[in-house]
């Protein structure tokens, strides 16, 4: 059996009409029994009626009026999107010139350490060389001049032996000369002896 | 080109496309605006207010009217987008009001009931008091009276829950207009 509980569940959908036409009748046989249920019932009917009975007044021409206002509304809408179209090329391009900017400052500001002082020159050899990057890097001669050629010792008295024995352009003690001038006084001795068995 | 193809092409220009958009959304709004005025004017209480709502609502319509896949009446819809306009409006005006403390309404001799112009307007000031849900399944079902079904779809509700909900309502409304001091005899 439903208590008191139960039924007030059901009653606000019973004074609306909206219960299935069993559970209507159990609420009817309920509320013929019982005073307090019958009560509340009653409140909820009076409350029912009253929102039944009121209407909203709505101002004559209402209608036309809004959809001029909404209108209005979606045209100022529309205006500020073109206006936010407009802008978002604008602030792109100003971007752009803003970068390119920059980076021109930073291609002609000059070469701040020695590394791209290096790279700088490398680049610069490898641009104007005519053998290009895989070309022989040609040789100072000057080098040779000064003497910093590393000859071995057998070379020296060749060299020496020639200059005194075979070469007819130069005369006889400058060839000495000429060839002993490189050499320290063991090597000497040793250039002396050869001599001695070459000439003799 | 026939005169049929020139005549599709030509309606499915931006501008032609723009004004027919626009034709459809000024009739939408011209045959539902009484509904949706008259749920808002319920619910709040001065014109302006409910007017501001009223339009909030139907600029809402128009940004989606894409998005209305016609598997419903339009009414509903609109109903649906309305309703959630007026929750969340309805939810910022109560934090409003626990900001402010305001419990001046409760058991003033202002309250009395004397005739039914009285008990309408207490009426509403009661409904304001009951939480947003409750108002609107209410002011859908008693006032507009709507079917619980189209109720249940606005609400994005089952029909049940949307049965529950207007039977709790009804009676926290009950117990608000008792603590105002109601008697229902005068009713």
């Amino acid at each position: 059996m439903k208590s008191c509980k139960d039924y007030e569940d059901l009653l606000p959908l019973y004074t609306s009409g909206d219960l299935s036409s069993t559970d209507h009748n159990k609420v009817s046989e309920h509320l013929k029994e019982c005073k307090e249920c019958r009560d509340y019932q009653l409140s909820l009917s009076a409350i029912t009626a009253v929102m039944k009975r009121d209407s909203v007044e709505m101002t004559p021409g209402y209608g036309a009026e809004l959809v001029v206002a909404l209108n209005g509304r979606l045209d100022r809408r529309s205006t500020w999107q073109k206006r936010l179209l407009w802008t978002i090329p604008a602030f792109a391009t100003a971007m752009a010139v803003v970068v390119i900017t920059i980076i021109s400052l930073i291609e002609t500001e000059p070469a701040g350490n020695q590394w791209v002082a290096e790279l700088n020159r490398e680049r610069d050899y490898l641009n104007f060389t005519d053998t290009g990057y895989f070309g022989e890097i040609p040789v100072d001669d000057s080098d040779i001049s000064n003497g910093d050629i590393d000859l071995s010792t057998d070379d020296l008295y060749r060299d020496a032996v020639y200059q005194i024995v075979e070469n007819p352009q130069i005369s006889e003690v400058d060839s000495y000369l000429l060839a002993t001038a490189n050499l320290d006084n063991e090597d000497f001795e040793k250039v002396i002896e050869q001599l001695k068995y070459e000439i003799l | 080109m026939s005169k049929g193809n020139e005549k599709v092409k030509d309606n499915l220009k931006p501008d032609n496309v723009r004004q027919y958009n626009a034709d459809s959304f000024n009739r939408l709004v011209l045959e539902n605006q009484e509904k949706i005025y008259s749920l808002f004017r319920r619910m709040v209480t001065s014109h302006d207010e409910a007017d501001d709502l009223t339009q909030e609502t139907f600029i809402k319509v128009y940004k989606n009217l894409s998005k209305f896949r016609r598997e419903s009446a339009p009414f509903t819809w609109i109903y649906r987008i309305a309703v959630n306009t007026g929750i969340n409006y309805l939810r910022r005006q109560k934090a409003r009001q626990y900001i402010r403390l305001d419990s001046a309404d409760l058991k003033s001799g202002d309250d009395v009931i004397y005739d039914s112009e009285l008990t309408n307007s207490l009426l509403q000031k009661a409904i304001k008091k009951i939480s947003p849900k409750q108002q609107m399944v209410i002011i859908l079902r008693s006032y507009q009276g709507l079917s619980f079904k189209e109720v249940a779809y606005i609400m994005d509700s089952t029909e049940n829950a949307a049965k529950v909900n207007f039977s709790h309502a009804l009676k926290n409304l009950k117990s608000v207009l008792e603590n105002m001091g109601v008697s229902y005899e005068i009713m």
